[in-house]
């Protein structure tokens, strides 16, 4: 609530009676009164995204994670209370969720201009700044089923135009991999600016989960939690990364200076403090740099490639590395309070993970250009380690791909080699900073993690493949729970006598839904071995004797797709014999001179300063460049839709009120 | 006054103009605002003199007007004299039996509160349907103790007036009734407090944006004409410690500057005199608007570190036009504080149907924010 009147405004003060009267409405055990309160505060919110006025929006949006917490409170005194605190605490997370999926997704759409756009995130932000207000509330209380509730209703929201800030991504790998000379560098520039926009979604929804997780680690850290509670919450939290890149983003994001200020974590506190006393409550600073950690040796997921960032980043990347190192050296000593939450059985394995880890923050911590970096920079590339090289990323690609390869065993495929096609190329050209060492026969070292680079492209394809069947006119159907929507699904094609051959699912519903898991329809594969085919490791059992796959694209959320996969869609696809297995380019190519001095013009700060403050020449500087390597990986491919009958796209949808 | 600054030379009318073109919606039209201005005006309990004034003044001229379709009737001036007392008795004992059932209905209101016995009383028009009763009777009474004094023709004409008048209050006190009888519904009065809630938030809005925008056009004119904004700022180094003068300032000299409200600046007064000034330096100025409370009134534009002399101080002080502070501020949010009140209560006493009546106002006033706060 506020402290200071605002003179300009004629519904000043409105927000705090209302808070009044929902407190009072809670003490009295008053659903109607709540229910009454409680619309009235959507409404509010639901007006000001319509006229834009982020500042009623931001007076009213905390009031959800508000209901949860005064309501819990008073349950805890008053048994009779506790329907109500049941009702208002899944009506939070049920309002915050349609707050930023529905109201402001809906004005979202209309606008298309990236000015309209930044005002969009800005009521993005705060919608899911009430929301982490929420988790943190939660987690407060140790209220896991409430947790649960509320991550399942978290994970829904979805802002409905993936598509455009897909083919904007594309667009700019595209651009990137013909830029050899320097000529799209404007309208790339341009580009990244528009996707950044575009993303800021995707960040915010992102940065809720890597907050509360972060926390949940401090306050086990602080005892504040106990380890099972603790390890019950971390286990419902999953963190969507598409890219790679966003997590490296992230923890620098979170290291820089607005991090002060952002989503209200420095509000966050975990115990009452008296008055009069100093105190200085926990810096979101530290907590999520352990808290990174922490994650990092529980989930290990990373590859670092520090071309993207700009050199204020860099800088704040070698403070973290000291940083880290003092994690690590934290959670070592620690390591029987901690070896069950981070997933490690010894002290041994933990060692490992940090060294790994440590490994690769260590590269931007640039202290000068050594003998072994000159060596490295002119000695060419040892073809065995390209070669084995190349196998990692395809195998893991494969594994990934699984949209690409259900096409290649179903059949639905044309190779259009001979003919004159323009097709798709997804995968990136990426600038690999000091990766030249893997692949120089002195001096060899492996970078930790980079076969993940391999199995992202894969997830790209499926991400493309989802994007495209939602372009074109789709038919769709909606439902409460996976079994109603696929029932619905199968019944319209049945209608137009189309004979379903594949349902694709996303995988949590492996073991998610137990309504799904427990019908008689759904025979698993672990009861009823299926065929050994090479899909087989995707499957998840058989629905009526149609195979049940799963993606792991994140469009997939959420989402069924129920289909006769060769009469709906097909695939054009180029080869060539130099490719993995023939469909997958991955090629690694040596910084030449004059693209070395285009990359140190690009950005000279970045590498010729050090991290005392020396200053190398621009020599020196050249040769520090040239060990990176340049790495292409990408398919040559192109999804059709044959025909728009032979498929539905089936949504899943939490029951609402309104 | 008003009229003469009708013209884009005076700030008000510039700024009323350019909110008339993005918030229509908060104007009235013109014959509805004079109309509601008339009935808030008449029915002010301080007003008795004005209804006097008029019943008097009609009694006065009604000798010497002549309407011929009020002249059908035929009264001599004994029928005259015999009606005279009649009438006022009829009329006192109207005015009895009114106040009487009013009594009674006031007893009981739906909603008692202050504020809905004020509503009440300005909507039915009590106080000048009363002052009108009674000021009728008054003169009645004169009348008839004139009646071997007034020539036959004066006094017949009189007592025609009152009889005619007495008539009209017969029809106003219906109306009276009509209306008194509303506020026994619940339902009506909460219509009729919504109503003048937004009203009220409606004219408050409107001082907001005044104040905002005069603001905003004083301040683009000023850089037009290249003057800046003063601030403190400009302050730091421009005076060395050893040319500050402490001067005494006398009492009357405090006094003079007492606090003004800005009524109207006129623009084109202040351009003229920043022109004419032909200054070598930076010119300053503290930002005006309209509404504002100031006591710097004649020394708003300066050239940097060079004094204004009385007569530009004069030529200053007289492109404002200043009116005297309010001794008692008005309530201006009189409805807001009883709808929040209300708000209380009803959610003590849990009653969720009005609640979410009472909700639907507060969601107009954010609309009305909303829509008009940009």
């Amino acid at each position: 609530m506020r402290l200071f009147s605002d003179i300009t405004d004629i519904t000043d003060g409105i927000d705090s009676n209302v808070w009044r009267a929902i407190d009072r409405a809670i003490e009295k055990n008053s659903f109607e009164s709540f229910r009454v309160l409680k619309s009235f505060v959507r409404q509010i919110l639901q007006l000001s995204v319509r006229n834009n006025s982020p500042k009623h929006f931001q007076r009213y949006i905390f009031f959800p994670s508000y209901f949860y917490s005064v309501s819990y409170e008073k349950a805890k005194r008053n048994t009779a209370l506790s329907a109500l605190h049941k009702t208002c605490s899944e009506q939070a997370a049920m309002h915050l969720k349609e707050v930023i999926w529905f109201d402001i997704g809906y004005e979202g759409r209309k606008h298309q201009s990236i000015e309209e756009k930044k005002t969009t995130n800005h009521f993005y932000y705060w919608g899911f700044q009430g929301f982490s207000r929420l988790l943190f509330y939660i987690v407060k209380n140790g209220d896991i089923n409430q947790f649960r509730f509320a991550m399942d209703e978290y994970e829904q929201i979805s802002e409905g135009n993936y598509n455009q800030h897909f083919q904007l991504k594309w667009n700019i790998r595209n651009l990137e991999r013909e830029n050899t000379d320097g000529k799209n560098d404007d309208i790339i520039k341009e580009k990244k600016e528009e996707l950044k926009v575009l993303k800021e979604f995707d960040n915010y929804k992102r940065h809720v989960l890597t907050g509360i997780k972060y926390w949940i680690f401090f306050l086990y850290q602080v005892n504040k939690i106990n380890e099972e509670t603790a390890s019950q919450f971390l286990e419902r939290i999953k963190i969507p990364y598409t890219d790679s890149e966003d997590l490296l983003k992230d923890i620098l994001f979170f290291r820089g200076n607005a991090i002060n200020y952002y989503m209200g974590w420095n509000e966050w506190d975990y115990t009452e403090r008296h008055s009069g006393k100093v105190y200085s409550p926990p810096t979101p600073y530290q907590w999520m740099t352990s808290g990174f950690f922490a994650d990092q040796i529980r989930e290990k997921r990373f590859y670092v490639n520090v071309n993207e960032l700009d050199s204020e980043e860099i800088s704040q990347a070698r403070f973290l590395y000291d940083e880290l190192k003092r994690n690590s050296e934290f959670y070592e000593t620690n390591f029987e309070k901690w070896k069950i939450l981070l997933l490690v059985n010894n002290i041994e394995e933990l060692q490992e993970k940090s060294k790994e880890i440590l490994k690769d923050f260590a590269i931007v911590k640039r202290k000068s250009i050594t003998d072994t970096d000159k060596d490295i920079a002119l000695a060419p590339l040892h073809q065995p380690f390209v070669a084995n090289f190349k196998k990692t990323i395809g195998d893991a690609w494969k594994s990934q791909a699984r949209i690409h390869r259900m096409f290649r065993h179903f059949g639905n495929t044309v190779n259009v080699n001979n003919q004159d096609i323009e097709l798709k190329h997804i995968g990136q050209r990426t600038f690999f900073e000091k990766a030249k060492m893997m692949f120089t026969e002195q001096n060899n070292q492996m970078i930790y993690g980079v076969d993940r680079m391999g199995g992202e492209k894969g997830r790209w394809e499926d991400n493309y493949f989802f994007s495209v069947i939602r372009q074109t006119e789709f038919n769709k159907v909606s439902g409460t729970n996976v079994l109603e929507v696929l029932n619905e699904a199968l019944t319209e094609l049945n209608k137009k006598q189309i004979i379903p051959s594949l349902i694709l699912v996303a995988p949590e519903y492996s073991y998610k839904d137990d309504k799904f898991l427990m019908s008689e329809r759904f025979v698993s594969k672990m009861k009823e071995p299926q065929s050994e085919n090479e899909l087989a490791q995707f499957c998840i059992g058989t629905y009526d004797g149609i195979p049940v796959y799963t993606s792991l694209s994140d469009l997939l959320n959420n989402t069924i797709l129920v289909c006769n996969f060769n009469h709906a869609f097909q695939m054009l696809y180029k080869t060539n014999p130099n490719w993995y297995e023939d469909v997958l380019t991955v090629d690694v190519i040596e910084v030449t001179d004059n693209e070395a001095q285009r990359i140190l013009e690009e950005n000279r700060a970045k590498w010729t300063t050090l991290e005392d403050g020396g200053i190398l020449t621009d020599e020196e500087a050249l040769l520090l460049i040239k060990t990176s390597v340049i790495i292409d990986i990408w398919t040559t491919i192109e999804f059709k839709v044959l025909n728009k009958e032979a498929y539905i796209i089936g949504y899943i949808k939490s029951e609402t009120e309104e | 006054m008003n009229l003469f600054r009708s013209n884009s030379n005076w700030l008000r009318h510039k700024t009323i103009a350019y909110l008339k073109e993005k918030h229509l919606a908060l104007f009235e039209p013109y014959h509805k605002s004079s109309i509601r201005y008339f009935r808030n005006f008449i029915s002010d309990s301080k007003q008795w003199w004005f209804v006097l004034l008029f019943v008097i003044s009609l009694f006065t001229i009604s000798p010497f007007i002549n309407f011929d379709f009020l002249n059908f009737l035929e009264i001599s001036s004994q029928t005259a004299i015999y009606i005279v007392d009649q009438r006022t008795a009829n009329i006192a004992t109207i005015i009895s039996i009114t106040l009487v059932v009013v009594g009674f209905i006031l007893n009981n209101l739906a909603v008692k509160s202050p504020l809905v016995y004020g509503l009440l009383f300005r909507k039915s028009l009590l106080y000048p349907i009363i002052y009108l009763t009674l000021s009728v009777i008054g003169i009645f009474i004169v009348v008839s103790t004139l009646r071997d004094t007034l020539s036959p023709f004066t006094f017949t004409r009189a007592v025609l007036t009152g009889t005619y008048l007495a008539i009209i209050i017969l029809f106003l006190i219906g109306m009276l009734f009509r209306t008194v009888f509303l506020f026994s519904n619940e339902k009506e009065i909460d219509k009729m407090l919504e109503e003048e809630l937004i009203i009220e938030a409606k004219n408050n809005l409107k001082r907001i944006l005044i104040k905002k925008h005069s603001e905003e056009l004083f301040v683009s004119l000023m850089s037009e004409k290249g003057a800046k904004e003063y601030d403190w700022s400009e302050a730091w180094g421009s005076v060395e410690l050893s040319t500050i003068k402490v001067k005494e300032v006398s009492t009357d000299e405090i006094i003079k500057h007492k606090e003004k409200v800005i009524h109207d600046i006129n623009l084109d007064c202040i351009s003229n005199f920043i022109s004419k000034k032909k200054a070598t330096e930076q010119i300053f100025y503290r930002k005006l608007g309209l509404e504002t409370t100031t006591t710097e009134v004649n020394n708003f534009v300066w050239e940097k570190s060079k004094a204004n002399t009385k007569w530009e101080k004069k030529k200053l002080r007289s492109s404002l036009s200043l009116k005297n502070k309010p001794k008692k501020e008005k309530d201006n949010e009189a409805m807001r504080k009883f709808f929040d009140q209300k708000l209380e209560q009803l959610s003590e006493q849990d009653k969720h149907r009005n609640i979410e009546q009472h909700l639907e106002s507060y969601i107009k006033l954010y609309e009305l924010q909303m829509q008009n706060q940009k």
